[in-house]
């Protein structure tokens, strides 16, 4: 018995079990405050969208040996592909968020599926500057059925993509079987 | 002869003269701080990056996660074959200084040397931990109940 109450303790102090807002906590991190919209590409290093209170850092990835994009180390941060477009650029930047982690914490994008046509996504790099885009469209795809070559293209229209994991999870893949996306395309608000 | 031994002299007093001022002179050169440049970079596997000791020297000691290379150049040209962070440690004159390395993953196939297009990432754990914490837990109370019924039985004797 004394064993059951230090684990519900402990998983209670770490959040795993998040009794005060029913799981429904979204990590954040501290914020700059100032911020310059510019023209031209930025490396990210932070990202916000106001719609879906998330605020976060990101982490610069690339493949894993099975070549799949890294996900982040950190379940609260976001990771940016550093392997091809950046935000600014043309083609895609594709950033992806986690869902939750292994004791059922919601991850940074665990309510990625509220984001709705128009809400705005900030992205910004170390020294404040910002670029700022607009959900054009969200999709579901297949684990297996995703259309990579689209979403990770290096060329033509610029956008903005967010990925997380959808669906059921596969005990035996050790994975969601869907995953959602969202795109945004970039605001041009320089006058 | 009494020329030669003057120049004897002369060489020998000049000789012990310069050594007499070059060693104060050696013992009071300030040792600059070792540093490592650039301090973080980023490349992918297999990827080669230069790094850069700046101060200290003359010789330098660079020291990654699976070599040593002892007594070289300021420059130290390395790779790695596996992504992640990786620290490389240069020392020299007692002083230590690292640079990071961050290798990101290839996304060239290596039979054809073309760029290959990622999967989409694993951004999910589905609470696994949680059904592994309660096995754990559930094992924990039947062994506890195993002991307590032995325990009842050796008492009740």
């Amino acid at each position: 018995m004394p064993l059951a109450v230090i684990i519900a303790t402990l998983f209670i102090s770490i959040g795993a079990v998040d009794l005060a807002t029913g799981g429904s906590s979204i990590p954040s991190t501290s914020v700059q405050t100032e911020s310059r919209t510019v023209v031209g590409e930025i490396l990210p290093s932070q990202i916000r969208i106001p719609a879906l209170g998330i605020i976060t850092q990101v982490e610069h990835v690339g493949v894993t040996e099975q070549g799949r994009m890294q996900a982040s180390k950190r379940f609260e941060n976001v990771a940016w592909y550093a392997l091809g477009s950046r935000p600014g650029s043309s083609g895609s930047a594709v950033f992806a968020g986690h869902l939750d982690n292994g004791l059922g914490m919601p991850g940074v994008f665990a309510h990625l599926g509220k984001a709705t046509e128009g809400d705005r996504i900030y992205v910004r790099d170390i020294h404040g500057l910002e670029k700022v885009y607009e959900v054009v469209r969200t999709a579901s795809y297949g684990l297996y059925d995703a259309p990579s070559e689209d979403i990770f293209r290096t060329s033509g229209e610029e956008v903005l993509v967010l990925i997380t994991c959808d669906g059921k999870w596969v005990a035996s893949d050790k994975t969601y079987d869907r995953r959602l996306v969202v795109f945004a395309k970039p605001l041009n608000l320089i006058p | 002869m009494k020329n030669q031994l003057n120049r004897i002299f002369i060489a020998i007093f000049g000789l012990l003269f310069a050594v007499s001022m070059a060693i104060p002179a050696t013992a009071s050169a300030q040792v600059t701080q070792l540093a490592c440049s650039p301090g973080r970079i980023t490349t992918t596997v297999g990827g080669d990056v230069e790094l850069r000791a700046l101060g200290g020297g003359p010789t330098f000691n660079w020291v990654t996660e699976n070599r040593i290379m002892l007594n070289i150049g300021s420059v130290f040209v390395v790779d790695f074959d596996t992504p992640g962070i990786h620290v490389v440690h240069v020392t020299s004159q007692y002083q230590t200084a690292f640079c990071v390395v961050e290798v990101l993953g290839s996304t060239t196939n290596p039979s054809t040397g073309t760029p290959t297009t990622p999967q989409l990432p694993n951004t999910g754990a589905g609470s696994s931990l949680v059904y592994v914490g309660a096995l754990i837990f559930l094992a924990y109370v039947f062994s506890m109940i195993a002991v307590s019924k032995k325990t009842f039985a050796y008492l009740s004797k």
